[in-house]
């Protein structure tokens, strides 16, 4: 919980945080257990490449990619231990991959092999899965729609994360080639690089246009992004990739550059680890790392009734486990004490408006959330513009009744999308 | 597998701004607070009285309607103590206690649980109430025969009263200056002036209330006495005189400003604003009641479902 | 909102001030000031405030008991009301004759005045003797 100053009542914690006060970042040695997670059942995947008890080589292949899921990757050389279903978030059926970890195992050679030559079918097949998670799978498939814009992420969508905005200042050389690869894999002319405006200067060359965001959540989001630095607004209920881009973080392309200078896929993950008394620092671990490892190397206690949190303070997920893994969209993860844990009430709205004034998309929050207590969810989609909403957090975190309205959006999303399954699958 | 901590899993954002109920009940009752102690100083003990009876029994009937309706218990959040206290500074200080009690059963269960509770109420609570006991009890909100046993050291009689029935000539034995200042006869809270926009100010800057109603309230009050003024110099009191004396300056920060009872966006709450200020001064002017600003606000708060359709549209919505 | 704090704090504030305000009704009620500071004239077509304290101090008008109240005559500090003796609609029997009270050589007229004729001819005429005061009807009664 954040408390307001007298002198700064309209919440001043909202600015984005600047890396310049992190240092460099503190590596986590490889653990002897990791786990990977794919994002489907184990029972539809296709193409698994190893069974329990196969020894794996570093950078060896554990899923193919299709249209679902990116490659698996397994990022050091082991063994494999298991191969485990369980329910994600919302009820989705994932896959979990366990491997015993030896940091002096034999290195997979076949990307090595592929990578003379960068091509869309290079990158899909071994780079979908590395630090950063690239969004591949919108390229080369002509149901997607056509991307002409790709935009580097220098910036991070979450107050206190800075995994991104110091990737793009500290890992210029690894970019610069990730954003050459890029170019010459898709096809995409435009390559526009994001930052933030405070420190567009002092970027040297990297290869593309750089273009300022407002220091300021929700700036750094996506879709805001589209809208005030590309006028491009994307439409309720639609992506950015509906208005022809594509977001990569700088992490990712840094990891594309780093992949075909080394000939191996980037298996390091650098995340900003927020401490209970809110402090940051960046920390670099092999993917499939158990947060429970991080935690231990910085001496981070974590007891009963304490919150970890993969990504920021406003858009991330707690988690009810400290052996949840790194993965490789885990850009931040935040640790909050059990007596820092705001609750919600179950009070009805009041009406007091402060929703209403921070909302980015404008949406009648106030009104929103009235038919969302009452699951009216279909009239709040048809007249208040639920599908407006970016998922920013910021209704909640003003709400002086103290609902949980960003949660009740998503709910609510998530009860419509089943509803239009339902009534795909039944006619 | 290892003993596992127990985690507190919630959903995002896990930062709140530290914004409540009862920090916004609380402030506003400090801030009501400077005007009320005007009161004190003015009219004494008796002002302390309806007061102090009329914050305890508007938590009590809150307490007492959640008890037999088996709700929740909801006098935590301090609004039905807020309800009580600006019912009170509404009344003259020589309200009977059975007065007190009844105004803050009306404004309570009938202003606001009966609507469903906090956030659900139409009408400002207090000012239901006050409406509702100024047609029961006519007599009790004549200020003139409520103070006639008090002494001031200036003209006792209701300033708009004076203006009603006599006239602007008669109003001469008042000073915009005194007025400003409180010294003048009215609801217990809401005489002094200067006490009532330093309270504003700071609900306005500390953002528990909308400048954008308050000021939007006082232009409506100012131009539509000027024109009036204008129109019949004799007959209708000056702006600043209307923006001074009665309920004006209490209900552009304590009354029009209920959050469930306003508007939440930019246009609405302006429109809101003004014409509860044109309202107010028309009923003063040629409706057939002295002060008009409770009438205006009921009449305001009966529209504002309305006004707050005209909304701007969503970045992203599709038509 | 529901914590035992705020709670306990809200419980106290409805008692301590459940006390404050019964002790503030019992202990301060205001008792009328003898003389009067200002009288409330009920009547039908319009009450009349009337400032007394202005008609009496000597920075108002500085007027002698008597020279109002008029009964009876010999005692200054006896001040009734007229309604003492002309009980208006009440149970007190009102003087069956006015040899009840009055001297025969006191009785110009037979036929006893109204009460608003009595007061106004009180406040009118002093008023346009002075020159000063409303004579008017809408100078003093207001609906």
């Amino acid at each position: 919980m954040t408390k307001r100053s007298i002198f700064h009542p309209a919440g001043h914690r909202l600015v984005y945080a600047s890396a310049n006060r992190y240092g460099d970042p503190v590596k986590i040695p490889l653990p002897a257990t990791l786990t990977l997670y794919a994002e489907c059942a184990s029972g539809d995947i296709r193409a698994l490449a190893a069974k329990p008890g196969d020894a794996l080589t570093a950078g060896q292949l554990l899923l193919a990619p299709d249209e679902n899921v990116p490659a698996l990757v397994a990022p050091a050389a082991g063994k494999l231990l298991a191969v485990e279903d369980f329910a994600g978030d919302f009820g989705r059926s994932c896959t979990a991959f366990r491997m015993a970890a030896d940091a002096e195992g034999p290195q997979d050679d076949t990307f090595a092999r592929r990578a003379e030559k960068p091509s869309l079918e290079v990158l899909k097949r071994f780079l979908s899965g590395i630090p950063g998670a690239p969004p591949l799978d919108l390229f080369g498939d002509a149901a997607r729609g056509r991307i002409d814009t790709l935009v580097v992420c220098g910036v991070d969508s979450d107050l206190l994360v800075v995994t991104n905005q110091y990737v793009m200042a500290n890992r210029a050389a690894d970019i610069k080639r990730g954003v050459e690869i890029l170019r010459q894999a898709t096809g995409v002319d435009q390559i526009v690089g994001v930052v933030l405006r405070d420190r567009i200067q002092g970027f040297g060359h990297l290869g593309m246009e750089l273009r300022a965001v407002e220091p300021r959540h929700p700036a750094a989001m996506p879709a805001k992004i589209m809208h005030d630095v590309f006028g491009r607004t994307v439409p309720a209920g639609s992506e950015c990739r509906d208005v022809g881009a594509a977001f990569f973080k700088a992490e990712a392309v840094a990891a594309i550059g780093r992949a075909f200078d080394s000939g191996r896929p980037p298996a390091s993950k650098l995340m900003t680890l927020i401490d209970k008394r809110g402090r940051g620092c960046l920390v670099e671990a092999v993917l499939g790392t158990p947060l429970k490892v991080i935690f231990e190397a910085l001496d981070i206690e974590i007891h009963d009734r304490d919150r970890i949190i993969i990504g920021g303070p406003m858009t991330g997920s707690a988690v009810y486990s400290e052996d949840f893994p790194v993965q490789t969209d885990t850009d931040a993860v935040m640790v909050q004490d059990g007596a820092d844990v705001p609750l919600y009430s179950s009070y009805p709205c009041i009406n007091c408006g402060e929703c209403v004034r921070i909302c980015p998309a404008r949406i009648p929050v106030n009104m929103l959330v009235r038919f969302l207590e009452a699951a009216q969810y279909e009239t709040a989609a048809a007249e208040y513009d639920l599908y407006a909403c970016m998922e920013c957090g910021l209704c909640s975190y003003v709400c002086t009744a103290r609902i949980p309205i960003f949660q009740y959006i998503r709910l609510a999303k998530h009860e419509l999308e089943h509803m239009q399954s339902l009534e795909a699958a039944h006619g | 597998m290892a003993e596992q901590k127990k985690l507190i899993v919630s959903h995002a954002p896990f930062w709140h701004d530290g914004s409540s109920i009862h920090e916004r009940s609380y402030h506003i009752m400090g801030a009501a607070l400077l005007p009320a102690l005007a009161g004190f100083v003015l009219y004494g003990m008796p002002a302390v009285g309806v007061m102090s009876l009329s914050i305890s029994f508007a938590i009590f009937w809150e307490f007492a309607f959640t008890a037999v309706t088996k709700r929740p218990l909801t006098i935590a959040d301090g609004n039905a103590a807020l309800i009580g206290m600006l019912f009170g500074m509404l009344l003259p200080a020589a309200t009977p206690w059975w007065a007190v009690v009844t105004g803050t059963f009306i404004a309570v269960i009938i202003g606001k649980q009966i609507f469903g509770g906090i956030g659900s109420n139409a009408f400002n609570p207090a000012v239901l109430a006050v409406a509702i006991l100024m047609v029961a009890w006519k007599e009790r909100f004549n200020f003139d025969a409520a103070y006639v046993n008090y002494s001031f050291g200036f003209a006792a009689q209701y300033p708009l009263g004076v203006l009603k029935h006599f006239g602007v000539p008669a109003t001469r034995i008042f000073h915009l200056g005194d007025l400003f200042f409180g010294r003048q006869t009215g609801g217990l809270g809401t005489g002094c002036g200067a006490a009532l926009v330093a309270a504003g100010a700071y609900l306005i800057y500390r953002g528990f209330i909308r400048w954008e109603i308050s000021l939007s309230f006082l232009a409506g009050i100012f131009l539509t006495a000027q024109i009036f003024n204008l129109a019949d110099p004799v007959r209708f009191g000056g702006p600043f005189f209307h923006l001074l004396t009665g309920y004006t300056l209490f209900a552009a920060f304590f009354l029009l400003t209920e959050d469930s009872s306003s508007p939440v966006n930019l246009i609405p709450m302006l429109i809101y604003g003004f014409c509860g200020g044109v309202l107010t001064i028309l009923i003063r002017n040629i409706g057939a009641h002295i002060d008009g600003s409770l009438y205006a606000v009921l009449a305001m708060n009966m529209v504002n479902p309305l006004l707050d359709k005209i909304r701007p549209k969503a970045i992203g919505k599709v038509l | 909102m529901g914590s035992p704090r705020a709670l306990r704090f809200i419980c106290s504030l409805a008692i301590v001030l459940f006390i404050v305000g019964v002790l503030s009704y019992s202990a301060f009620s205001r008792k009328a000031p003898d003389p009067p500071l200002r009288m409330m004239f009920k009547v039908a077509v319009g009450d009349v405030l009337f400032d007394h304290h202005a008609h009496m101090s000597v920075p108002g008008y500085g007027l002698d008991c008597k020279d109002c109240h008029h009964h009876p005559a010999e005692d200054d500090t006896d001040t009734r009301a007229c309604s003492e003796c002309h009980p208006a609609k009440t149970g007190k029997t009102p003087p069956q004759a006015c040899g009840d009270c009055h001297d025969a050589d006191e009785i110009e007229d037979q036929e006893m005045l109204k009460t608003g004729d009595a007061f106004h001819g009180q406040c009118i005429s002093c008023h346009q003797d002075f020159g000063a005061g409303p004579v008017e009807c809408s100078g003093c009664h207001v609906k």
